[in-house]
Formats: structure tokens, sequence, C-alpha cells
């Protein structure tokens, strides 16, 4: 039942997490505003986090998308740790992007580990939000 | 409309049991996602602490949101917190930033549920999903105290904390000035003060200015959140709230009253919701306009 | 001066008839290439620089000579025809002996200063077993837990002949006394070190977010070393206050040169109020600058730079000293503006921005590697790296003369507008209570991030154009670059070691050093160094003296500001 028009859809949620230690966080930053301004909701984490809390975060906003960036060179490991850690907690079907100095040919091995898209330095942020409206809460129907 | 049936509560609460927090989850964005008339919790069997905190920008709320979801948390109190900022006006999206200043307050404690929400929509629809999300965290008896946590900055605000049994308000030293100028609506909600970062200059003045303007008798706390000072005497003062509340029928008035300001707000909601849509004759007079926009109202409400 | 304002008059007269008559009708024909033509800082550039743009500008008094006050035109008086600039490649990776191989490399290259870099488990004060982060341990630097491993960082490198740089911040005071007991241990005496810790405490909270404690306690660390430094090693520059990453995360030229200013008063007022006379640390103070791609904007920046020091030193800060009043600079060229995109570009970005830090006078530089975007440098990158300034040094003539730029209309413009905007940013900053104040509340956090948002918004709308990325595109670019790999089993490797160090050293006096920083720390005025440097001596690891002091003083809580 709606008073006016039709109901628009709810925003998307989406965390936007910093893994680790490493605290250059321009791109996140750049990032949440550019996810902001395009309609959505973002619950930026912060820097130091440790997958259990960067999971925390996603089960409990009940978010539809999650973004971890790294430009310590310890995307791997962590985006490993991470997929399972969404499997084995029932979020599998979150969209899990990475971005940062991600060199190219990591782009496989992420797949693997459950990491539906990497973003790489440059990318015009309008790219990034046409990839997740796209294709946020569609993951897994597929 | 919507109404949460057994199966689903007892899904929330087992696995919430477990320190699962999926279906409570998914059970929030529900509620978040509905307006607030199409949704209707259940009376929770026992009812839980639900505390406001407010107060102007820079008054270090997450910070001390974070320390009391610990010193609760230490006293053997189960916690959710519910943070809310505000959406953008313009485009409908929000950076919802409480989390990270609570983060560390979190790490090794599994059991806090922490939830970020964005003031969509008007500030009764706001208000009344943020009513219908405490009941819900209420009625899944996993809690004891619910903390929600808002920037005291307008109208938006005041109706969204005075949805909570207790209000605080937080306000640093040195907003001396300030104090006079938070909104008045925020002074007349609050049941109890908190001056946050004590250790500065000007406290006691603080102190002294919010217990006259205040014109009631109520506690005014120092803390230094930064530090964790102070907190454990807030969270004793919020405990003996609570125990005078549940002793008698204070706490039935209480939520009666405000349970009738919440249905106005959302009624309002309602109705300014189907205004925005309707053609008004700008040379209509006042009393012609408000007739149209009630009666087409209340056909649309009955449809 | 009225014959110099009679002057700049007539010129104001013939540019009005010139842009009249000639400019208008020009552009009629061809248009402006762009709408607006602004440095990186968004200031207006104009057609033409003329006299009229330097009525307020004194050559006596605003430029003088090299190596005289007000030091604009160098901090020397021969510049490169003596000495040319030190040419200092950061490195620094795997274990200790991985990364001494990479000097002795970069030694033979040419090369004439070392530069470490840490993993991020020491820069924040973790051990190399911490059950988390130990996954980054060697990953962006050297892993270094015990003196133990700083000997073997610098074995074979004559540490009495090399200046080394150490790029170290919150735990910057271990590492200190780590370099100083390992030249003790060795033989070398403390007034034999030449070298650097970064040590800017201040830019990690706003710009890099490398931090553990609270801003107090970490000013009056730095304080600290500063003093131990004057006392033992008086060669040595104890703090190198940072631009390089206030611009990197997006300040404009103008806010770094202000933030950066601000945040070296901020130590040494700290340290006056702890009655230390400022001309015994400041003539140690050194700077590091970012330099970016504007390239008249980026030699003004290191001009204006210079003549701000040396005022706010003599009239602010009252050092009588020539040599505080000098504002000694190392460089590294713009890692921000390097691209993923076609990376070979930035072979040709990087030789622009070293042109710009030669002209504007660095002491060293650094030039990033070809892939800086993907990954640390591989040693062929490295190599283009270092070759670019040895080009720069004998092929181009650009360092035969000082201060080629001096006299230019458009750059003593550019410099005098860098200087004055940074000075009115330094006002606004001592208006809300100064750097520390500007920190906690999130003031200059917002500063930058507004900046890099504009930066951001102007290369999406193709207001600016970064070729390769929004221009220039390369469709079916395919990545041929040989990148850098981690070195498998560093963590293991660093682990063992670790434990074989805890397992050797005499427990007793570890845990007595410990104690005695844990007691002196509450007094933040109490030099910790002497303490430090016992713990370090007694084989104490990083950790355990950084966990000694967030048991006193405390994690940071980062400000939220986007």
């Amino acid at each position: 039942m709606t008073a006016g028009a039709e109901r628009p859809e709810a925003p998307l949620k989406v965390v936007v997490a910093k893994p680790g230690l490493d605290g250059h966080d321009r791109g996140a930053k750049v990032v949440a505003r550019a996810l902001r301004d395009s309609g959505m909701e973002v619950v930026y984490t912060g820097i130091y986090q440790t997958p259990e809390s960067i999971l925390r975060a996603v089960v409990q906003e009940d978010a539809d998308v999650l973004g971890l960036s790294s430009l310590s060179g310890a995307h791997l490991e962590y985006a490993k740790e991470l997929g399972e850690l969404l499997r084995a907690n029932d979020r599998a079907d979150v969209l899990f992007i990475v971005g940062g100095t991600v060199p190219p040919e990591d782009a496989e091995a992420l797949n693997d580990y459950g990491v539906h898209a990497v973003f790489g330095p440059g990318t015009p942020t309008g790219e990034l939000v046409d990839y997740i409206k796209a294709n946020a809460r569609r993951v897994g129907s597929a | 409309m919507f109404e949460f049936d057994e199966m689903q509560i007892d899904a929330v609460v087992a696995k919430g049991r477990q320190g699962l927090w999926g279906p409570l989850a998914r059970a929030v964005s529900l509620v978040e996602n509905s307006p607030p008339w199409e949704v209707s919790v259940p009376r929770a069997p026992r009812p839980c602490h639900i505390v406001g905190v407010t107060g102007p920008p820079g008054a270090g709320k997450s910070t001390l949101t974070g320390r009391l979801i610990e010193s609760c948390a230490d006293a053997g109190q189960r916690v959710a917190v519910l943070a809310i900022d505000p959406s953008s006006p313009l485009t409908g999206g929000a950076v919802l930033g409480d989390r990270l200043r609570m983060e560390t307050h979190l790490s090794g404690r599994p059991e806090v549920f922490v939830r970020s929400l964005a003031s969509r929509g008007s500030h009764g629809a706001v208000a009344g999903a943020t009513r219908n999300i405490a009941r819900l965290l209420e009625l899944s008896g996993l809690f004891d105290i619910v903390l929600i946590e808002t920037v005291g900055a307008g109208q938006t605000e005041v109706a969204i904390v005075e949805v909570a049994d207790t209000v605080l308000l937080v306000t640093v030293p040195g907003l001396g000035d300030a104090v006079q100028s938070i909104k008045a609506g925020l002074m007349e909600v609050a049941d109890a003060f908190v001056v946050n970062m004590a250790d500065r200059p000007g406290v006691r003045e603080t102190t002294r200015h919010l217990r006259l303007a205040a014109g009631r008798a109520n506690a005014v706390y120092q803390t230094v959140a930064t530090e964790g000072q102070g907190v454990d005497e807030l969270r004793v003062g919020l405990q003996k709230r609570w125990q005078d509340l549940t002793e008698g029928d204070r706490l039935q008035e209480l939520r009666l009253h405000k349970w009738s300001s919440d249905a106005s707000l959302v009624a309002e909601a309602w109705v300014a919701d189907c205004a925005a849509t309707m053609d008004l004759e700008p040379q209509d007079s006042m009393h012609n306009a408000v007739n149209r926009i009630l009666k087409e109202a209340a056909v649309r409400w009955t449809q | 001066m009225d014959a110099m304002n009679e002057d700049a008059r007539q010129w104001d007269e013939r540019v009005e008839a010139w842009e009249h008559e000639r400019v208008s009708a020009d552009y009629e024909r061809v248009p402006r290439r762009k709408k607006e033509f602004t440095t990186l800082s968004g200031a207006p550039v104009k057609d033409i620089y003329t006299p009229a743009d330097l009525r307020h500008f004194s050559p006596g008094a605003d430029l003088g000579l090299p190596g005289e006050y007000p030091y604009t035109r160098g901090v020397h008086a021969t510049m490169y025809r003596g000495r040319p600039w030190t040419i200092r490649q950061v490195a620094g990776f795997g274990q200790a002996e991985d990364t001494n191989n990479r000097y002795k490399y970069l030694l033979k290259t040419g090369q004439t200063g070392l530069s470490t870099d840490f993993d991020l488990p020491t820069l924040l004060g973790y051990d190399s077993d911490h059950e988390v982060y130990r996954r980054e341990v060697g990953r962006i630097g050297v892993a270094i837990d015990t003196v133990v491993d700083m000997h073997a960082l610098f074995d074979g490198i004559p540490l009495d002949e090399i200046s080394t740089s150490l790029t170290i911040n919150p735990s910057a005071a271990v590492l200190l006394a780590m370099y100083r007991v390992v030249a003790d241990e060795r033989g070398i005496p403390g007034h034999a070190l030449n070298g650097t810790t970064q040590n800017d405490i201040l830019k990690e909270y706003i710009a890099q977010n490398e931090f553990i404690f609270p801003p107090l306690p970490s000013v009056e660390l730095v304080v600290d070393t500063m003093e131990y430094g004057a006392d033992v090693m008086p060669r040595f520059n104890p703090l190198n206050v940072c631009g390089y990453h206030i611009r990197d995360a997006g300040a404009t030229a103008v806010e770094e040169v202000g933030l950066t200013m601000s945040n070296a008063l901020c130590y040494l007022e700290h340290a006056a109020a702890r009655g230390i006379d400022p001309d015994r640390l400041a003539p140690r103070v050194s700077f590091f600058w970012d330099v970016h791609n504007n390239f008249f904007e980026e030699a003004a920046k290191l001009r204006a730079a210079r003549r701000m020091w040396a005022r706010l030193t003599r009239d602010r800060l009252g050092c009588k000293d020539p040599k505080s009043w000098l504002m000694r600079a190392h460089c590294q060229t713009a890692g921000v503006s390097l691209t993923a995109q076609q990376p070979y570009n930035n072979v040709a970005r990087t030789a622009i921005q070293a042109l710009a830090a030669i002209l504007g006078g660095t002491q060293s530089l650094h030039t990033n590697s070809l892939d800086e975007a993907l990954s640390i440098p591989s040693e062929s990158a490295i190599k283009i790296a270092v070759r670019t300034q040895q080009i720069i040094l004998h092929e181009t003539g650009v360092a035969d003369v000082v201060d080629p730029l001096g006299g230019s209309y458009y750059v003593e413009s550019l410099t005098s507008q860098i200087e004055q905007e940074a000075l009115e940013l330094i006002e606004r900053i001592d208006g809300i209570g100064g750097m520390i104040e500007a920190v906690e509340s999130g003031y200059a956090g917002q500063l930058i991030a507004d900046s890099a948002w504009e930066q951001q918004v102007k290369v999406e709308s193709n207001e600016s154009i970064v070729v390769g990325v929004n221009d220039y595109v390369d469709e079916n670019e395919t990545q041929d670059l040989e990148i850098d790999r981690p070195i498998p089993g560093v963590m293991e490797r660093q682990m063992e070691r670790l434990a074989e160090v805890k397992r050797s050293r005499e427990q007793r006096r570890v845990i007595a050093t410990l104690r005695a920083i844990e007691k002196a720390a509450p007094d933040l005025h109490h030099n910790l160094m002497p303490l430090i440097e016992d713990a370090v001596r007694a084989r104490a690891t990083v950790g355990e003296i950084c966990d000694v002091l967030r048991g006193v003083w405390g994690h940071h809580q980062p400000s939220t500001v986007f």
C-alpha cells in the first residue's frame, strides 16, 4: 500500500572495507562518496579491518555488495579468507568486488575465491556504479 | 501489510542465540524497506530498555556509544545498536560511518548486534521505521538494551530518539553557548544529559548550564568517552532508570504516550506522501486544500 | 619603488591593450583550448605574465642569492654545480637479507643514498608472529622485529659513508634507536651517522593513516627523538616532515605546503614548550615533497616552501642560527599521478616531474618506477627510474646553473601566490587551535578528502585529461609488464628468526627494560629514547615496545571524513 507513487526499490546497501594494515584510503573514500551520490547506502568500516570484522559488517548490515580496497599487495590472502567466510555464513549471495593495486593476472585467482569483479586503478567510478546496479541482488540467481 | 509470524521470529531467535545474525539482519531489512504503516510487530512478552543517544555533531556520540557497548556487555547485558545517519535529500544515498567509530569496541564481541540505518524519507516515516525495528529487536528477546544513536540536528532526529524509553543528550564543554542553541525540542525530550570530553575546560559551566536549562531534576553525567571515563557510572544510571520504569506502570504509561505520538507522526507521513502526488490549485483557499488532501488520504488509505 | 610601480602600471596598460587588440581577435579565430586554465591547486593561469605581476615582489628581499636568506633560490650557494642531488630510491621487501641485496644492487647502479621501506606490521608496531597481521610480513617493505634484523639489513653497508633514510612513522622511535645501536655495536660513533627517520606522525592522521597512539603523546615522542638525535647523533635528521602523503591523499599543492608547514611548526612549538631551544632542533628538521604534474607550480612550490620556512623559523620560532632557516628537501615524483593503463607512459611523467624537482632545487630525489600503480617495483623498472635522474644530470644541462627559473614573471608570481595562500591556511589552522586540534576535529582530513573528490570529478567529467585513462585509450590494451611477486616463505622464515631471538635473549633484562619504559611513559615530557635504546639493546621487539606504549597511551580513533 502506498500513499503516493509506486514504491521505489530499496537503495542498495554496500559495505566498503579495507582489510589489514594498509591505510591508503583515498580510493575507498572516493568510491564511498561516488556510490552515495548514485543513491546507494554505504557502510564505511574504515581501515585496519580483519576478515571477521568485515564479515560481521556484511551480515549485520544485510549488505547487497561488499567492496574490498587493498593497496598492500595482500589482496589474495584477504579475499580468499573472506570468500570462505561468506560461504560459511550463508552470504555467498553478496556481490563481492575488489579494487586497488591488483595485478591483472590475479583476477583469475580472485574469481576462484568468489570475487565477482576486480577494478584496477583509474577505473571511472561511473563504471563501478553501473556494474553494481546491473549485478547486485542477482548473484546466485544465475 | 505484513506481520512477523512465529516461525520467522523463532528462526531469528534460534540463530541469534548462536551469534548468527543473518536472519535478524534480514528481518530488520524487511521492516526498513517497508513503509511503517505496513508493518505490524507483535508486542514483546518482555520489554527491553530502548535508549536514544543524540547530540550535536562532534560531541563524540559514536565513541560514547562504543564505550557503552563495552560497559553493558562487560556487565552481562546483551546489546544492540541502531546507528542512524542522514540520507542525502538529493540522491537518496548515504554514507553510514558510525560503525567505523564503534569498530574497536566490537572486536572480540560477536554477541553485539550493530545496524546502520539511513534516515530515508520524511521524519515521520523514519521515526516509524526506527520504532518498528526497535520493537522487532525487543520481540526477539535477544537483547537487554537497544541503543539508538543519531546526530541531533533537527526535527527528524528528535522524532527518532523520541521512540526511546530514555533519551540521552550528549554535549561537550565549550559548546556552552551552543547548549542554548541546541534545538529546543531536543532539550525537552532528553531524560538525562552527558557532558562528554569532560577533561576539557568549561565542564562545570556546561554542567551548570544544563541543570538550569533542563529545568528538571535530570541526571547530568560527565564522561571522557575516548578514555572510557564515567561510562560505567552512566551505564549504572541507565540501569537504575530502567528499574524505576519497570517497577509499577511507569513504562506502560510512557510507552502508551510515545506510541500515540508515533502513530500521529506516521499518519502525518502518510498524508504528506499523499499530498506530494496531488495537483493542488494555488488559488484554492487553505481550508479547501486541506480538505482535499485529507479526503484523498482517507480514500487511498481505505483502498 | 615608485619607479617600479610606474613601470608596473605601464605594463598593465600595455597588456590590457594587447589583450584587447591582439588576444581577443586571435581567440575569435581559434578559441581557448580550455574554458579555464588553472594550476592543479585551482589557481587561474593568465595568458601572459609581465613585470606588472611582480609589483609586490622585491628581488632583494624575496629572492636574494642562493645560500642566502630567504633561500628562495636554493639552500646552497653552488647547488648542483658542486655536489649533485642524492639519487635515493626507496627499497624494502621480504626479510632483511632480501632488502640488503637490493641495496647492493642499487649502489651498483649508481645510487648515492639508501632509503628503507618497512612492511606494515613493522610500521604499525606489530611483530611478525602477530596472529592476524603476519600475512603482511615482508610485503610492501622489509620485516624488522629486533635489532638482529637491523644488523642484517645494513650488513656490509658503510653506515659512516652512506646516508640512510628510514621511512617509518608511528614506530620510528624504536627504529631510530635500532639504527644507533647497530652502528654502536659495529663500532661506528653516533656523530658519523648521516640519515633520516621520517617520523612525521601528524601527516599520518590526516593522510596516510599509519598511526598507533593518539596525537598528543605521539607528538611528544617525536620531540623525544629530536632531542635524542641532537644529543647522540647530531648529523642525523630524526624528523622528515612530509607533504608527500598529504598530496598523494588528494591535497592541492597549496594545501600540501600549508599543512606540512603547520605540522613542522607543531613539533617545534611542542619542543619549545618543553624548554628546548628551537635552534638545537630546527637545523635537523628536513622536508619531503611530492612533485606532481603541473610543472611550474611544482618548481614554484619548492621555492615558496624554502622562503616560507626561512621566514617562519626566524620570525615565528625566533631561530637565530641560519642552519635552522634551511628547508632541506627530499622529493619524490607523484605516485598517484601514475597509471595502470599504458604503464610505459609513466616513464615520461616521472621524467618531467623529476625535472621540476631539480629546477625547484631539491637535495635528494626518488623517481617512481613505471609499475608503481601495479606492484612494488621490479629491478628493471627501478633501473629506468635511476637512469632518468642520471640523464637529467648529465645530458640536459639543467643542473649546470643555479635556479634557472629565478626571475621568470610566471614562476616568481606563482611562488609568491603559493606562499601567500599556504600562509593563509596556516593561519586558519592556528585559528582552530593548532594542528592537533585540526587532526582531532577532522578539519585537515576533510580538506584533503574534498580536494581528492574534486580531482576525481574533474577526471570523470573529462575536464582533466589523463592520457591513456580518459583519453587516448587503447581499446585492446594488454598487460606485458614484468610484475614483482612476493617472495614465498618470508613470513615463516621471519617467524622462525623471531622465535630464535626470543629464545636466545636474556628474558629478565627484556622485561626490566620494558617496565622502565612503562613507568616513564605517563610523563609526556620524560624523554623515553634512552629507555627505548636500552630495550632495543636487550633484543626487545618492535611489537613489545609498542605494546607497552599502547598500554599507557591507548589507540588513536580515526575521525570519519569523506
